[in-house]
């Protein structure tokens, strides 16, 4: 089991430019199963949008947040596994978490167009690439 | 479909009326939740949707009552609640 993705982009936050090559090889990172602290944020690129999801169990989506400022994408949450009021603790494994990341949008991608979706404490949020930047069929006529 | 089992991480947490057990079970849907109590023993099994599966079985102490026993799925996080039975049985005492 890896512990460790490949150095990934995205974990430091600085995503770069998506490559600008519409037929860019679809690069899926490794899912990594290591628990919090390091919710892991997982890029798909596809020809007409780019996916990406992130583990956040315990966030409801109240407390997520999730904005877009220029070509900035800004995600945070956080995660606090405490004991609940008036309960006494017997055992703790869990541990609480901090997420936060700052992405750059390639220029293929539709910053308007960006939807996100929380289910069963998984965080989806797509991006559409602009119409342009998709992979256009070219007829041949015969 | 892969059947890798995963250990899960709980918290167990107590106070006069229950015992709580919490868990992290993101990417798992209600209906692929299965708790089940028998014979003392608490096991929860959950499927996730890329097929992952987390799993802990647990002895459970012997003043939980397995009757009330409920879990709830919120956030990707499971809440398990045993209640302590709290009423004391009276023992009737005949005479000889």
């Amino acid at each position: 089991m890896l512990l460790f993705t490949r150095p990934s982009r995205t974990r430091n936050g600085a995503f770069g430019r998506f490559p600008p090559d519409p037929f860019a090889m679809l690069e899926r990172f490794e899912r990594q199963l290591a628990a919090p602290p390091w919710p892991e944020l997982v890029m798909r690129e596809e020809p007409d949008k780019v996916t990406l999801t992130v583990e956040l169990p315990g966030v409801p989506a109240s407390d997520l947040e999730i904005s877009v400022k220029e070509r900035t994408l800004h995600l945070a949450a956080k995660a606090i596994a405490a004991a609940p009021e008036g309960y006494e603790t017997r055992r703790k494994e869990r541990v609480g978490y901090t997420f936060s990341r700052d992405l750059t949008l390639g220029d293929q991608v539709d910053a308007s167009a960006i939807s996100a979706s929380l289910k069963d404490g998984v965080l989806t949020l797509t991006l559409p690439k602009r119409p342009e930047a998709q992979p256009k069929k070219i007829a041949i006529s015969t | 479909m892969s059947q890798k089992k995963m250990p899960l991480a709980v918290d167990v947490y107590e106070n006069d009326s229950e015992l709580l057990v919490v868990a992290d079970v993101p990417n798992v849907s209600q209906d692929k939740l299965d708790a089940r109590i028998e014979n003392q023993s608490l096991s929860v099994t959950a499927t996730r949707a890329d097929g992952l599966v987390y799993e802990r079985t647990f002895r459970v102490p012997s003043e939980v009552d397995a009757a009330r026993v409920t879990a709830t799925l919120k956030d990707g996080v499971v809440s398990v609640k045993l209640p302590k039975t709290r009423v004391a049985r009276q023992i009737p005492v005949s005479a000889t």
